[in-house]
This record gives structure tokens, C-alpha cells and sequence, in this order.
């Protein structure tokens, strides 16, 4: 098991712990809950863990003969990605920059503000949010379709 | 090994020069500065209004304000220092320094990155917003409890406290998941959990516990919202509401918070006690062991808050928090065993690193001495509790920013901070800081309470004010040499090499300042310190080493 999914699992254990001691010492409802809430809270991230390592472990062992062993010759190391690594991805993708987080931060301050000072700032801040989100969609799908590019170009090279 | 000492120049970066550029960012390193500038800035704002605070203060009576003024400042004072600095300037330097330190080309999430950024600026604005409306910003201190913060007692500014404080709720939120996803997804080959650098390692962890700990809060604001707005009656004991519940959720974040605010900073302090030792960090797996500690037992201590209020098992909360103080302590005792025997360099960032020890334990001694139900009894809403947390905050927090400006400084501008004006800085902080705040914790046992803007002239508490305004001017005046030397490193061409300090972690592998993919090349990572052992293997005789890194280091 991963260090990642252990370091969950030791906070999960503790709250439990925690909050059953606490229960019993006060009979406090609002701080049991609270205690018991962070303790879900890190079994729902140790789920999470696992079901992601789960998924990407086929991605990962393709890789390792691939990218990742070529990054690590370049890097002259003898270790290879997927140890300890459960959502082992380097793409080296970098996006470009994007308006699209500014307009939606613009956006969401003028809704915020519209709920002291009126409907008309929430209206106002529809068109930046609109324009916000369909500008991060439209990157994102651009970006998902360059990866499908480059693994079906990777794909046939490795056939040919 | 050459490519990690080149002393050469390096074009000088368009920061500035090109606005949309900034607006639209999605570099890590870029949304670094951005965070850092803007946590400065709230630095500089809220601690001009601890100026006026001080001023006031020095002498009975009112000279400069009215009690409703001084409300307001310490109010904003307080949530522009804990959430609009402490933690924004701990995400700066995660974002500039966690893909570097685990040798990734970004984040996990770039835009998610710039959003997170653009929320919290815009949630800063939104709370300093309140001077400007009628009745003034919030005025019941950072923690808002209620009856104090609802619909009777506050106005508009109240309002816009809430709304900026749960922009910032988001923020945080994002960007801890951001941080996650990073460590855990974005390592480079080799970079193993335990070779990454104990910045990294605190930085996983505080993402963690502001996962855990800023829900709650978002919900808390939520509900006093709808108990403001929409007619609720969730904290209106009259309604059948319970105000307690307020305090309960508000220090279920609050007090991990103290925390998040902290643990980033013992991450650099680490790096640099450990590099200006030219030691390897003693008890690399301890100080990880204990930051997991301090989270998972800062999770159960926030009612030491709230004994007074009589509702709280004072006994639970009370051993918890002492037992907080143990991985603490280890920490500190880790530090020195570092320093022990090492070849120290007493550059600004160390030495700020050495006030921090002697700072900070003042003030977790005294911590110690509040989590005894009985002393908080006493010293509960009292000036022993400010100088308490002033003494940690600026102990820990306050100096270990500062020596992480002057430790990577020549990376993220490829120029020095002038040593000269930095030990100006470092002495009027390691003199302003006991000065102010030792008067503050007489003034709590003599009874003197906290939120207030004046006091009799027959309760003797003249004196140690006025000492305490005098260290505040001299912490005021001790900012401008920091501020100097940042303006004059930027007006001067960029020479920094790439490894100006003999550094251990990866960030210095790269040109100061990095490209924006980060690395050209990446030395081999077989343990915490892949650049001194990279170092080593350039000086070994050829053969003798394993694989050596190109020639080129950048």
C-alpha cells in the first residue's frame, strides 16, 4: 500500500479513536460529530486513494515501459515510475494561460456581492461566468483531444 | 559540478510588463509571486492598522479614534493577518516551490491554481471593502461569535466579512486539493514520499488539514448567512438556536488553522537550518512523525477555546492540548541537534531562523500554560492571550516568512536581498517582537482585557503600553529595510546562480529564475538531498560515482 493511502488510514484510525473516547468521556454531541465528520472525511480520501490507484495501475504498468522509462534513463536514475506513485502521469503537458479562471473569479465575487446588494450584480456576473466556463471547457477539451492524439501517434509508432 | 554554480545572467523576466499576461496565468510560479505580492500587501495592511491600534493604546483615553474605529481595525487586523496572510503566503511559496522541489513542470491543475488565486484576492477586497460602507467594516473581532455577528448588533460589513471570508474558504479549499493532487500525482521518477524535502512533506500535510478544517467554517458562515438573511434561527438561543454551535464550528477550523499557519513555515525552517548547517536535517523521519502528530492532534483541541464557556470537557481538551506540545518540542529539539556541530552561516535567513527558535518556544510555553483549564480561566480574553498568540505568530510565522524571502529570493528573481539591510530587519524584529509583546503578558495578569480601546489611568496599565507601542513602531519601522531591499534587488540585473546557497533540494537544480517548464534536466534522486549528492558525484573522480548530470545545468 502506497504511503499516500497510509497517511489516510493513520488519520482515519485516530478520529475513530478520538471520537469514541470523546463520546464517552462528554456525551457531547456537536464534538463527537464533528471528530467522527473528520474521520469520514479520511476514509472517503483513502477511498478515493484506492479506487484512483486501481484505475490508473494498467495506465501505469503501460507507461512504465514507455515515457517513464525514457525520463528516467534522461534523468539517470535506475528507479522507475510507479513505485509508491498511484496516479503515475507524466504527460508533460503544460497548459497555456487561460482567462477563464479570472472571469469566473471576477463572476463569483459579483454574485457574492449581488446577495448584499442586490439581483443586479448576480445579472451582471452571469456573462463573465458564462463566458468563464466555456472558455475552461473549451481548453480542456482541446487538451483531451491532443492527448488522444499523441497516445494514438505513440500507439502506431510502437506498432510500426 | 559547473552547471550548479554558473554564475551567469539570466534574462531579465517581463514580471510587470505584461498585465493580461498576469491576469491569465496558469504557472505555478507566477500564481506564486502573485500569492506572495498580495500576502505582502495584507501584511503591510493589517499591520499599519496594529499601528494605529498601538498608537491609540499608548496612553489613557482617546486620541484617534472612536471605540467603534478600533473595533473595526482589530477586527480586520486580525482576519487579514490569519487568512489573507499567513496562509496565502504559505500557498505562495507551495506554489512556487512544491513542482520544483518534487521536480514537476506544474501543478496538478493549473487553472484550478489561478482560480483558487483570484478567490482569495478578490475575497481580501471584499472584506476591506467594509470601511468603505456605511456603519463600517465587521467589528467583532476574527472569530465572530455570535450574538456579536448577527443581524441585531452588525451591518453591511459584516456582510462582506462573510462573503470574503468564505471566498477565501474556497480558495483555500482548492488550493489544497491542488497540492494533493500534485504530491501525490506529479513526483519525479525516484522522488519517493520519503525522499521528498520536509517543506513538501509539511505542505501535504497542511493541505490535508485545511480539507478537513475549512468546510466547516464555509458552513458555519453559511448558516450565520441564513441567520442574518433568510430569517434562521441556527445560533438564536431565543429561537431555540444554540450560539455555542458557532463557536464549536468556528474553532473546528480555527484552531487547526493556528496550525496551518504554521506547519508551512517549520518546512522552511528546516530547509534552511539544515542548508545553513551544511548538515543533512537530524531526524528527517522524526520531524515527518511529528508534523502528521501536531495535524492529527490539532484536530482535537479546539475546544481549549471555549472552556470558559462551561459547556466542553475542559479534562479531554486540556490533555490533548498539552500533548500537542510534544511533537513540537520535537521539532525544536530536531532543529538544533541540526545546527549542532554544523558549519553555520549566519545569513539573514538563518538568523531569523535562530530568533524563531528562542520566539516562538516563548510563546508555545506560554500556549502550554493557557491549555490548563484552570490558568485560562484567568487569562481568557486578557492581553496574556494576544501576547500568547502575537508571540507564536510572529515567532514562528512572521520571522520564517521572512527567511524564506531571503532563502529563495535569488531563485524566484534570480537576485539577492541585501544581507546588510536584512540584518537591519532581523535586529529591530528580534528586538521590536519581545519588546511589544512581554509588556502584553503583564498587562494580562494584571487584568488588563484584550478589544479594548481604553482604559483608566488608575489601573497602572500606562506604562507597559506605552513599552509596547515603542515595540510596535520599532517592528513598524524594522518592515522598511525588508521593503527597501526587495525594491532595490529588483531594480538590479538578474546574477543569482543557480545554487547560490549549496542547497540540497531540487529547486536548486534549476536557473534562478526556473524556465517556465522548470527543469532541462534533473539530477538522479536516491535520497532527501538529490542536489548535494549530485554536488558530490561532479566532484568524486570520474568513475567512481554512478551516473553524473550533464554539464548544462539549465
Amino acid at each position: 500500500m502506497p504511503e499516500e493511502t497510509r497517511v489516510f488510514i493513520r488519520s482515519c484510525i485516530f478520529a475513530a479513536v478520538v471520537a469514541t473516547a470523546y463520546w464517552f468521556l462528554s456525551h457531547d454531541p456537536i464534538g463527537t460529530v464533528l471528530l467522527a465528520g473528520f474521520g469520514v472525511a479520511s476514509f472517503s480520501l483513502v477511498f478515493t486513494l484506492r479506487r484512483g490507484r486501481s484505475r490508473g495501475a494498467a495506465d501505469t504498468r503501460a507507461r512504465e515501459a514507455g515515457i517513464g522509462a525514457r525520463i528516467a534513463d534522461l534523468v539517470g536514475t535506475s528507479e522507475r515510475p510507479g513505485e509508491d506513485r498511484p496516479f503515475e502521469d507524466e504527460r508533460g503537458r503544460i497548459p497555456t494561460g487561460s482567462i477563464a479562471p479570472f472571469l469566473i473569479g471576477v463572476a463569483v465575487a459579483m454574485a457574492a456581492l449581488g446577495l448584499i446588494f442586490g439581483p443586479w450584480s448576480v445579472a451582471a456576473a452571469v456573462i463573465p461566468f458564462l463566458l468563464g466556463v466555456r472558455e475552461w471547457l473549451r481548453e480542456v477539451s482541446a487538451e483531451i483531444r491532443a492527448l488522444a492524439e499523441d497516445e494514438e501517434q505513440a500507439a502506431s509508432a510502437e506498432r510500426a | 559540478m559547473t552547471a550548479l554554480t554558473d554564475v551567469r545572467p539570466v534574462e531579465r523576466p517581463r514580471a510587470g510588463a505584461d498585465l493580461l499576461g498576469w491576469l491569465t496565468t496558469t504557472d505555478h510560479k507566477k500564481i506564486g509571486l502573485m500569492y506572495l505580492g498580495s500576502a505582502i500587501f495584507f501584511f503591510l495592511l493589517a499591520g499599519l492598522m496594529a499601528e494605529f491600534m498601538r498608537a491609540e493604546l499608548a496612553a489613557p483615553g482617546l486620541q484617534f479614534m472612536t471605540t467603534s474605529d478600533y473595533n473595526q481595525l482589530f477586527t480586520i487586523h486580525g482576519t487579514l493577518m490569519l487568512l489573507f496572510f499567513a496562509t496565502p503566503v504559505a500557498i505562495g511559496f507551495g506554489n512556487y516551490f512544491i513542482p520544483l522541489q518534487i521536480g514537476a513542470a506544474d501543478m496538478a491543475f493549473p487553472r484550478l491554481n489561478a482560480l483558487s488565486y483570484w478567490f482569495f484576492l478578490f475575497g481580501g477586497i471584499i472584506v476591506v471593502s467594509g470601511f468603505g460602507v456605511a456603519g463600517g467594516a465587521a467589528q467583532n473581532g476574527w472569530t465572530s461569535y455570535v450574538p456579536l455577528s448577527d443581524a441585531y448588533t452588525q451591518g453591511t460589513g459584516m456582510d462582506l466579512w462573510i462573503l470574503g471570508v468564505g471566498m477565501v474558504g474556497f480558495s483555500g479549499i482548492f488550493g489544497a486539493v491542488n497540492f494533493i493532487a500534485t504530491i501525490f500525482t506529479k513526483r519525479a521518477p525516484g522522488m519517493t514520499m520519503f525522499r521528498m524535502p520536509i517543506f513538501t512533506w509539511n505542505m501535504l500535510v497542511t493541505s490535508a488539514m485545511i480539507l478537513f478544517a475549512f468546510p466547516p467554517l464555509t458552513a458555519a458562515l453559511a448558516m450565520l448567512f441564513i441567520d442574518r438573511h433568510l430569517g434562521g434561527s441556527i445560533f438564536q438561543p431565543a429561537q431555540g438556536g444554540d450560539a455555542v454551535i458557532w463557536q464549536d464550528l468556528f474553532w473546528f477550523f480555527g484552531h487547526p488553522e493556528v496550525y496551518i499557519i504554521i506547519l508551512p513555515f517549520f518546512g522552511i525552517m528546516s530547509e534552511v537550518v539544515a542548508v545553513f548547517s551544511r548538515r543533512p536535517i537530524f531526524g528527517y523521519r522524526q520531524i515527518v512523525v511529528a508534523t502528521f502528530s501536531i495535524a492529527f492532534l490539532s484536530m482535537a483541541v479546539w475546544a481549549h477555546h471555549m472552556f470558559t464557556t462551561g459547556v466542553v470537557n475542559d479534562a479531554f481538551f486540556s490533555v490533548m492540548s498539552y500533548l500537542i506540545a510534544v511533537p513540537t518540542g520535537v521539532k525544536i529539539f530536531n532543529w538544533i541537534a541540526t545546527m549542532w556541530r554544523g558549519q553555520i552561516r549566519l545569513t539573514t535567513a538563518m538568523l531569523f531562523c535562530i530568533g524563531m527558535l528562542y520566539t516562538f518556544t516563548i510563546g508555545g510555553i506560554s500556549g502550554v500554560m493557557a491549555a490548563s483549564p484552570p490558568l485560562d480561566f484567568q487569562f481568557n480574553d486578557s492581553y496574556f492571550i494576544v501576547a500568547h498568540f502575537h508571540n507564536v505568530l510572529i515567532g514562528g510565522t512572521v520571522f520564517l516568512t521572512f527567511a524564506g524571502f531571503y532563502y529563495w529570493f535569488p531563485k524566484m528573481t534570480g537576485r539577492f536581498l541585501d544581507e546588510r539591510l536584512g540584518r537591519l530587519h532581523f535586529l529591530a524584529w528580534v528586538v521590536g517582537t519581545p519588546l511589544t509583546l512581554l509588556p502584553m503578558y503583564q498587562l494580562g495578569l494584571d487584568g488588563m482585557p484584550r478589544r479594548i480601546a481604553d482604559y483608566a489611568p488608575a489601573t497602572g496599565w500606562s506604562d507597559l503600553n506605552t513599552v509596547a507601542t515603542i515595540g510596535a513602531i520599532v517592528l513598524g519601522l524594522g518592515t522598511i529595510p525588508f521593503l527597501v531591499a526587495i525594491v532595490a534587488a529588483l531594480r538590479q540585473p538578474a546574477t543569482a546562480p543557480d545554487d547560490p546557497w549549496g542547497g540540497f533540494a531540487l529547486e536548486w537544480a534549476t536557473t534562478s529564475p526556473p524556465p517556465e517548464h522548470n527543469f532541462d534536466w534533473l539530477p538522479p534522486i536516491r535520497s532527501d538531498r538529490p542536489v548535494f549528492d549530485a554536488r558530490m558525484a561532479a566532484l568524486a573522480p570520474a568513475g567512481s560515482m554512478g551516473s553524473t548530470p550533464p554539464a548544462q545545468g539549465g
